[in-house]
């Protein structure tokens, strides 16, 4: 049994030494981006992103992953002034406030104007690069009156079931709570009361949420209103429907920014302007299901072409969310515990 | 006694420089922690941990005992192989297959409604909670029980025979005190993974309601980046978990067993009806728990089966693979070394208490959040090397400690039976060390052995890897793999990769239970 021991540490040690290792490849200069894993991975834009801008910059794009956004963020504090990172990709406003108040990123010094997004944008330390509406998506063959706006859906006592995500661990989840607080403001304990029952379950991802949702356990579902996009442009299946409430809908803005201790903020800076050229953001729509931050010049795909848009749209400024996200957590908890 | 505390100095060192790194990162300030926010959710998590394992206990009690009563039945062998795989699976895919059978629109629904009961939503809150734990531990707790009864001497069952015991009797004077003896470690290991449940708790709970402090933990990391709060919250579980299960481990008083002649003797009661009834309803009871939410699993990963075949998943396969061996065969040698430690510290030394205390020392990364883990190594590892370069080796480690509380539970009980029985013959004729683990160990040993490393092996192929939380992307295991096509909306290629986690751990445990030689009667 020792020699077995003996054998997995030996076994392991070898597994150390070969270990893929980040090796700078003759005398490229290599860009480190560092960016979530659904962005980077199998499924998301991450491959087609590296080899259109290594196409150009005669450099290596090198993507290093982490597990979620929430950990891109810990990760950049963690590592702090020693970080590998010339560009963090992935974080989304948020989550902005906490990271230029650690002194994570320098101003992009870049032109932002023309952008397409549904917002005014004026951040000097961070440029969007997709960005998408939250929203109740629905089977329309099951649910065939859905709520018609925010107020309907709150006040329907015996409304659509739905299930949501909790702001405390999921991106969608922290939204949804913003949405509301951006609404109702002081009233939003009201409004969580009065949604309490017909809460379904709260889950920790969004995985876990739509997962359930498409096994018919709830209504509707917190999600996008790019995610019908998914089901026409893949599986070919028109029945899955966003509810537009004319009241607003909560926007999700995801954005890259220059990490303050590359030492090689001119390639970062171009990798930067890449983000926002036509060769990324036409990778964003049907790799990322998100809106693409400056419209490609050929138009969305098919698949974005027939989904329903808010009029109205809502953000609260990152400082804002920053200052107030605990308090309203404690409203929500309040409200949701009872 | 060395490895022994070479690998109790592993695990405490591991633990005790991830809480050192989060304390480092955190910096000195004192972290605000919102306590009544936290009173509340560790009250929930208490009640529900407390009913998962006592459920969990008397389910597994009663098809360990319905298993080692019949030998003999049709699927037996995939009835075990099956119980084993639903200790494995990763929590998501539980919840999926759970949710299918016993959802709102589920198997069990659908099936009332056709018989004209509509039964509505009641799985959310306490049953949910209570069906998935259920059905990742009670099949836990069958498996050790039934290898407790399995070392039952022969002479027993003799001697039963000859007194003409009843069912009643051979339960109270045989059966019971196995199950009693067994009962307080393995509370020990349920009640902690169930006070721990975090994804199957929230999604199963129906909301904030039903919470752990792993949700408050994670908050802390992932939105506030707090990682001083983050500490002291982890802190404040370990802290709970030991406390709490530390007076149950202590409930486990064992009469010291006598030397067994090593033969096989069948039991008394296999043909008495009361106990024919009873395992009858038990077996049927855990095989609708255990069965359909894997039936679940398998049907709907069949739907998207060919994708399977793509590169990614194959290489995927393979690293998962790469992991798993190591971590598994390193979580057997720890807790070998760490069950000699204990068994000498409780005969040789007779210092229970030291005993308990590292039996203790052994649980402890049940309580350490993942997350938490991960952040504050990353953080110590950053000082000594690049963590980038450490991924696979660390995830391998990080795996293999995790499996090693359940690795213990199996390797524990037959070393010190051993020890009771050759121990005294084994000290006359100076066998020691190697030799002794070798020659009179490795007898009784070798089943538990096989099995637990089977079990280690598969959990560790179906862990998500909190190594790679803040790892480099570069490796992508299947429960990786699975969790990417959740997060891509190809929910079915999920299931498929699923299904293949189910298989590789179905086909690790039937190999196990063939070169162990369980089922085989006559051959132990």
């Amino acid at each position: 049994m020792f020699r077995m021991f003996a054998l997995s540490v030996a076994f392991l040690a070898t597994l150390g030494l070969t270990a893929p290792q980040a090796v700078a490849q003759s005398d490229k200069p290599t860009l480190t981006v560092y960016t979530y894993r659904a962005f980077a991975g199998k499924y998301g834009p991450g491959a087609r992103v590296k080899e259109r801008f290594e196409a150009a910059c005669a450099c290596t794009l090198d993507l290093v992953q982490t597990d979620d956004a929430g950990s891109l963020l810990a990760r950049l504090k963690l590592e702090g002034k020693d970080t590998k990172a010339d560009v963090v990709l992935g974080l989304d406003t948020n989550q902005t406030a906490e990271a230029r108040a650690a002194g994570l990123v320098v101003p992009h010094g870049l032109d932002t104007a023309g952008l397409d997004l549904p917002v005014p944008w004026t951040d000097d330390s961070f440029i969007p690069f997709d960005w998408g509406w939250f929203a109740f998506v629905y089977d329309s063959d099951k649910l065939r009156n859905p709520p018609a706006s925010f107020k309907a859906f709150v006040e329907a006592a015996d409304g659509p079931k739905i299930i949501i995500q909790d702001p405390r661990t999921s991106t969608p989840g922290l939204g949804l709570m913003l949405w509301v607080q951006a609404l109702y403001g002081d009233k939003a304990g009201d409004v969580w009361a009065r949604l309490a029952p017909r809460i379904v379950t709260v889950t920790k991802g969004w995985s876990e949420a739509y997962g359930l949702f498409l096994k018919g356990e709830a209504d509707m579902v917190l999600s996008y209103t790019t995610s019908p996009a998914y089901h026409v442009g893949v599986e070919k299946k028109t029945n899955y429907k966003a509810a537009i409430f004319p009241e607003g809908h909560y926007l999700q803005v995801e954005v890259a920014g220059l990490v303050k201790s590359s030492e090689k903020p001119d390639l970062a800076r171009s990798f930067l302007r890449f983000v926002l050229s036509e060769a990324f953001q036409s990778a964003m729509p049907e790799g990322n299901w998100m809106y693409p931050a400056k419209v490609p010049q050929g138009g969305l795909p098919a698949s974005f072409a027939g989904l329903d848009k808010p009029q109205k749209s809502l953000l609260l400024a990152p400082e804002v969310v920053r200052d107030g996200r605990r308090a309203w957590t404690d409203v929500w908890l309040g409200a949701l515990r009872r | 006694m060395v490895p022994g505390l070479l690998a109790l100095a592993l695990v405490l060192g591991v633990v005790a420089a991830a809480l050192a790194g989060l304390a480092l990162a955190a910096g000195p300030s004192l972290p605000v922690v919102p306590w009544g926010y936290v009173g509340g959710v560790v009250a929930f998590s208490l009640w529900q941990a407390l009913v998962s394992t006592i459920l969990s206990l008397a389910l597994g009690a009663g098809l360990a005992l319905a298993l080692a009563r019949r030998t003999r039945f049709a699927g037996r062998t995939l009835l075990i192989a099956a119980m084993n795989l639903a200790t494995v699976l990763p929590a998501i895919v539980v919840v999926f297959g759970v949710v299918t059978v016993f959802g709102r629109a589920g198997w069990l629904g659908e099936g009332m409604r056709a018989l004209g009961f509509d039964m509505g939503s009641w799985l959310y809150g306490l049953p949910g909670i209570l069906i998935a734990h259920v059905f990742f531990n009670a099949p836990l707790a069958a498996r050790v029980f039934l290898a407790g009864l399995a070392a039952v001497p022969a002479e027993h069952w003799r001697l039963a025979a000859q007194l003409g015991m009843g069912p009643l009797a051979v339960f109270r004077f045989i059966d019971r005190p196995v199950l009693l003896r067994e009962a307080p470690g393995l509370a020990g290991l349920v009640f902690l993974l169930c006070f721990t449940s975090f994804a199957v708790v929230l999604a199963l709970g129906g909301g904030p309601r039903a919470a752990t402090l792993e949700v408050s933990i994670y908050e802390a990391l992932r939105f506030d980046v707090d990682f001083g709060r983050a500490g002291v919250l982890a802190a404040l579980q370990i802290v709970l978990g030991l406390v709490l299960v530390l007076p149950i481990l202590r409930l486990g008083t064992r009469a010291a067993e006598a030397a067994a002649t090593g033969f096989v003797e069948a039991r008394p009661d296999v043909e008495a009806v009361l106990p024919k009834v009873l395992d009858a309803l038990v077996l049927a009871l855990g095989t609708g728990l255990v069965l359909p939410p894997l039936a679940a699993v398998a049907l709907s990963g069949a739907r998207a089966l060919a994708t399977l075949a793509q590169p990614e998943v194959l290489a995927s396969l393979a690293t998962s693979v790469v992991v798993a061996i190591p971590a598994g065969a390193l979580s057997v040698a720890l807790a070998l070394a760490f069950a000699g430690l204990t068994r000498r510290l409780r005969i040789a030394r007779a210092r229970p208490r030291a005993a308990d205390a590292v039996s203790l020392a052994g649980l402890v990364i049940l309580v350490m959040p993942p997350f938490t883990l991960a952040a504050g190594l990353f953080v110590v590892l950053r000082l000594v090397a690049d963590p980038f370069a450490l991924g696979l080796p660390l995830l391998a480690l990080v795996n293999a400690l995790m499996a090693l509380p359940l690795v213990l539970r199996q390797v524990e009980p037959p070393l010190m039976l051993s020890a009771e029985r050759y121990g005294h013959l084994a000290e006359s004729l100076g066998i020691v060390g190697t030799d002794r683990l070798r020659l009179v160990d490795a007898p009784l040993l070798r089943r538990p052995v096989i099995v637990a490393f089977a079990a280690a092996t598969a959990l560790s192929l179906g862990d998500l890897g909190v190594a790679a939380f803040f790892g480099s992307g570069e490796f992508v295991t299947l429960p990786v793999l699975l969790h990417q096509r959740l997060g891509a909306y190809r929910m079915d290629e999920a299931a498929s990769v699923a299904l293949l986690l189910a298989l590789l751990a179905f086909a690790f445990f039937i190999l196990a239970q063939h070169f162990s030689g369980d089922g085989r009667a006559g051959d132990r």
